[in-house]
Parts: structure tokens; C-alpha cells; sequence
């Protein structure tokens, strides 16, 4: 199987760019054959974190760093790829990731597999596919030699592990003068969330909220309420999910207690998988949801904090 | 200033590609110049009514669509259109070849100031690949810009904020303007106009990406914990074998 290169950008003043969920879903897939290839401005701090991933990992360290010197980064991945013949760079399936995979693509004029939602080895070749603009047609394209691709993958990342941290110092070009700008609601981690957990009344009250958001934690997940929820004051109103606040499409969401009223699933309906716990068995959640388990919802999340 | 416009069908469509059991087919009917293209033929007529010029525009749609989306973009008030033949721009294993013979094409024959595109999300690989090609700036994902060189591209939390670089390609979004709508008789004037045809053969790229139907069936597994102690842990190795839970 040929090596894997994950490209994480960690700039210390913007929240994107890193992403483990992504490296824990490689990482299962893939085994010991991923490397991963950081670009930061605040190496030092992140060494431990990287050496808990079970990942071998180069942090390139500048502290002048930031995550708009393009041209830096595509020089360094360009420079760290120079001595390898037969790789594949994986990045997150984002604006970000597919900004700088079509550029390292161009530059190691290599093909370039955007949106990959799914990735299949054999010994000398990578299969990856796509869903062609939501329909129920896949694009299953066969990657013989060198490629990059960005992907969407949900998983946790052990970090019992322990792996090979090398930090390389690194020079930078003249830059170019972008400013970032975050936007107005970056702060609410639940806009942008890979994976929600998400609460109703069933927990019953503030304090059901507590292990959720144990869990939560546990899945790289953000917490998420119903109206219903967020009216009792039990969980603040910016993370409620419905047609009264937030319309997220996640790649994973888990219900707990929520009976699935309209105003709610409007809001999550466009999730790819929906994982639904309540007690009650006709409760409308259960229609949208591909998994799910009745049962009380607080017994169920603190099962799966143990399992997990 | 001369100015490129890359040029091609709205492909999010879901509609376009239908499936029965294996089968895999094709739908054209619906399938229109798409709207960010528009906005990149919106934003190419405001630099030449600030900047003189001409707008040229080029695709590598097959067939029907080709000359569709072309006298669009001439009604709109593109000056030429060329269709470019024997690609598929929907394959990434053909973007490279198809990125490197474009910027041939184009040095050969115009120098543009600028080459600009709608952003879509099925059929962009090769902008990066043109602009690395013909050793010009690239910007993507632009979701605001003006003709004094001011821009600032979308990314996930926030946004790139600074001054483009020509000569350049642009990948643009649909939040950068509003495209007019052409006039009938411009429409019957684009209709009958001549388009240009450039004929190529990639058939020396021997890999090439399939379209298959996905014959997987919607699950849904439900536990009912009353029944099955074990349904928590069944659960979550269900969402393992899955690819949900890793």
C-alpha cells in the first residue's frame, strides 16, 4: 500500500485548518501506512497532541506563520513530497482543504479527487468515490500513481498512543499581505460541526446535559438543543437547532430525546446519518433516523460514554 | 484587457444523473449555463465597460450542452465562443492533460489578463492546474470582488481578505453580483452565431473514473433497549462496521 500524507494547517490565531476527526477516520482506514504533515506557527504546543494521535507527524514550525501564506505552504508540502515517488495527500474536505489540494496538485502535477466520501485500498492503488451532485450515481475513480484528495471521515482518535513527533524549522518567502477575517458567528462551533449530539426534553433536565456533553467531547462533537430545551434555559439559545435558529447539515448527528418535531428537523434534516434515542417507538425522530435505540436516552448516554 | 471565461453546465443537479438497479443514465434536459458562471460573465462586462476589451469564452462541454451553454454566455454579451472537443472535464484524471494542452492553446493564441470561472464544486480541477500551467495567480472560492483588485475568498469560519494580482484565474462564487438577463433578440443574435470548435484527442490517458450505480440499500437499525441489554454496544458496532464511528 502505497504512504498517505494528512495535511493539517494549525495557526494559532484562526480555528480551521486542523481537524482529528478526519486523522482518527485515516488512521482506521489506513493503519500504519499515514503520516501526518503539520504547517504551524506554534510547534512546541502541539507536540504532545500530535504524539497522542498514534501518527508519526513532521510539524514545520515558523511562528511567523499564518494560515494565508498559500504560497509557503504548497513550497513546504512541495519540498516535503520532493524525495517521494508514489504517495497519496489527503486533506479535509473544506473550502481551506480543497483550496490548497488543487494547488499542491497543480504543483506536483499529480490528479486531484475532491469531495471523497470514500477511499479503498489495494496493494499497489487507491479506488476512491464520490456521489455525483447528490444523486444516487458514484464516480469511482482508480488512483494508480501519486494524487491528492480531500475527504469527510468521523472518527476518535486514541490518545493512549504514542508516535514519532519531529518538529523542522522553516523558512518563509516573502508574503503576500491577506488579512483573515472570521466570521461573525465562528465562535459557535455548532455551525461548522462535523458531528452533533443533540438534546431534548428527554434528558429530562440541566443537569442531562452534563453527560452529553461528556459525550460530546468523547466524539469531537458539538452539543446541540431543541427549542424546547433551550426555552427552559437548560442549554444556551445560540446552540439551538431548528427554524428558530440554526439549519446545520452535519455528518453525523445523534438525537437524544428528541421527539422530532417540525421546527426541529428542519434544522437537521440534511444530516448524512441520523442516530435517534427515545422512549417512545412511534416518536416522528425515528422516521428521518437510518440507527437508533429505544430507550431513555440518559441510560444510553452514559452506556456510551463507557464504550467509547 | 482581454478576458477568458471558462464556461460549463450547472451540474448540482441531482436530477442529471438518474439510476435504475445497475443502471446509470444521463440526463441533458436540465442542465443550463450554471449561475456562477453567470456571475463570471457579469464581472468580466464590468472590467471592459470600466477598462475597454473583449471576453472570450471557452468549454469543454460535450455536445448539445457545449453549444447551449456557449450562446448563453454570447447573449450575455461574450464577444467569441469556443467549444474545445474529445475531453471529459468531469474526470480528474484527465484535469492535468486537459489543464496543460489549455494553457498551450492559450499562449499560442490570446494572452489574457484574466480567466475567470463559476466555482463548482464537480468540475474544478483544472483551474489550479491552468493557472500553475501558465505561471499566473490563482484565487479561489471568491466570494466578494471589485474591479480596483479587491477580494476576499470564503473559507469555513472566516474569509481571505486582500488584493488580486492580474494576470490570474478566478474561481468565483454566486455572492459576487447580480448577472442581467439577456434580452430576446440578444438570444436570437447568440443562436446564430457561428462557434468556434477546437478538436482534441486525450486518448493516449489511459485511466479514466466510471459512474456506476450505488445499489446500497438505506438501512435502518433500530434496538429497543427494554428487549436487548446489549443494544448500546450493538449499536455502536453497527456504526463501526458502517465507516459512521471509527
Amino acid at each position: 500500500m502505497k504512504p498517505v500524507y494528512y495535511i493539517q494547517i494549525e495557526d494559532k490565531n484562526v480555528d480551521e485548518g486542523h481537524n482529528t476527526s478526519t486523522l482518527a477516520g485515516l488512521k482506521s482506514n489506513l493503519d500504519d501506512k499515514i503520516q501526518t504533515l503539520v504547517l504551524s506557527n506554534h510547534g512546541q504546543d502541539l507536540k504532545d497532541k500530535y504524539s497522542k494521535s498514534s501518527v508519526d507527524t513532521v510539524i514545520y514550525d515558523n511562528e511567523k506563520f499564518g494560515l494565508t501564506d498559500f504560497d509557503d505552504i504548497i513550497a513546504a508540502v512541495k519540498k516535503f513530497l520532493s524525495t517521494k515517488e508514489d504517495y497519496l495527500v489527503v486533506l479535509d474536505d473544506s473550502n481551506l482543504g480543497n483550496s490548497l489540494a488543487s494547488r499542491i496538485a497543480a504543483a506536483m502535477n499529480i490528479p486531484f479527487v475532491s469531495h471523497v466520501e470514500e477511499l479503498k485500498a489495494s496493494p499497489n492503488s487507491y479506488t476512491v468515490s464520490r456521489h455525483i451532485a447528490g444523486s444516487k450515481a458514484i464516480r469511482e475513480t482508480p488512483l494508480k500513481s501519486a494524487a491528492a484528495v480531500t475527504v469527510s471521515f468521523n472518527g476518535i482518535l486514541d490518545e493512549s498512543g504514542k508516535a514519532k513527533t519531529k518538529i523542522v524549522k522553516w523558512e518563509l518567502s516573502s508574503r503576500d499581505e491577506y488579512a483573515y477575517i472570521p466570521n461573525e458567528n465562528s465562535g459557535n462551533d455548532l455551525a461548522y460541526a462535523k458531528v452533533v449530539v443533540a438534546g431534548g426534553k428527554g434528558l429530562q433536565d440541566a443537569d442531562g446535559f452534563k453527560p452529553l456533553e461528556e459525550l460530546a467531547d468523547k466524539l469531537d462533537a458539538s452539543v446541540a438543543a431543541t427549542k424546547a430545551v433551550t426555552d427552559q434555559g437548560w442549554v444556551d439559545k445560540s446552540k439551538m437547532v431548528g427554524i428558530s435558529n440554526l439549519t446545520i447539515s452535519p455528518d453525523v448527528y445523534y438525537a437524544f430525546g428528541i421527539a422530532g418535531a417540525v421546527q426541529h428537523t428542519a434544522g437537521m434534516d440534511k444530516s448524512k446519518h441520523i442516530i435517534a434515542v427515545n422512549t417512545d417507538k412511534s416518536a416522528p425522530i425515528f422516521k428521518l433516523a437510518q440507527y437508533g435505540i429505544i430507550g431513555d436516552a440518559n441510560k444510553v448516554i452514559d452506556q456510551l460514554i463507557n464504550l467509547l | 484587457m482581454k478576458i477568458a471565461v471558462i464556461v460549463k453546465t450547472d451540474f448540482s443537479n441531482s436530477k442529471v444523473y438518474t439510476t435504475h438497479r445497475s443502471k446509470v443514465t444521463y440526463h441533458t434536459d436540465d442542465l443550463f449555463l450554471s449561475q456562477t458562471d453567470k456571475n463570471a460573465i457579469e464581472y468580466a462586462l464590468q472590467w471592459i465597460k470600466v477598462n475597454d476589451g473583449t471576453i472570450d469564452a471557452y468549454t469543454f462541454e460535450d455536445g448539445v450542452l457545449a453549444d447551449r451553454v456557449l450562446h448563453e454566455a454570447l447573449a450575455m454579451g461574450v464577444n467569441k465562443a469556443t467549444k474545445i472537443t474529445g475531453v471529459d472535464i468531469h474526470d480528474p484524471l484527465q484535469s492535468n492533460e486537459i489543464a496543460t494542452k489549455f494553457a498551450k492553446y492559450l499562449k499560442e493564441n490570446c494572452d489574457y489578463d484574466l480567466i475567470l470561472t463559476g466555482d463548482n464544486p464537480e468540475t474544478d480541477v483544472i483551474s489550479a492546474a491552468l493557472a500553475q500551467k501558465m505561471n499566473i495567480n490563482y484565487y479561489d472560492h471568491v466570494s466578494q470582488i471589485d474591479t480596483s483588485f479587491k477580494f476576499e475568498t470564503e473559507l469555513g469560519k472566516g474569509k481571505i481578505r486582500g488584493q488580486f494580482k492580474l494576470p490570474a484565474v478566478i474561481s468565483v462564487l454566486d455572492s459576487i453580483n447580480t448577472p442581467h438577463l439577456p434580452s430576446f433578440i440578444n438570444l436570437r443574435d447568440a443562436l446564430e452565431t457561428k462557434l468556434n470548435i477546437v478538436k482534441w484527442d486525450l486518448k493516449h490517458v489511459k485511466d479514466s473514473s466510471d459512474i456506476v450505480a450505488d445499489q446500497r440499500k438505506q438501512k435502518k437499525v433500530i434496538f429497543d433497549l427494554s428487549q436487548d441489554p446489549e443494544a448500546v454496544k450493538e449499536l455502536v458496532d453497527e456504526l463501526k462496521k458502517d465507516g459512521i464511528l471509527k
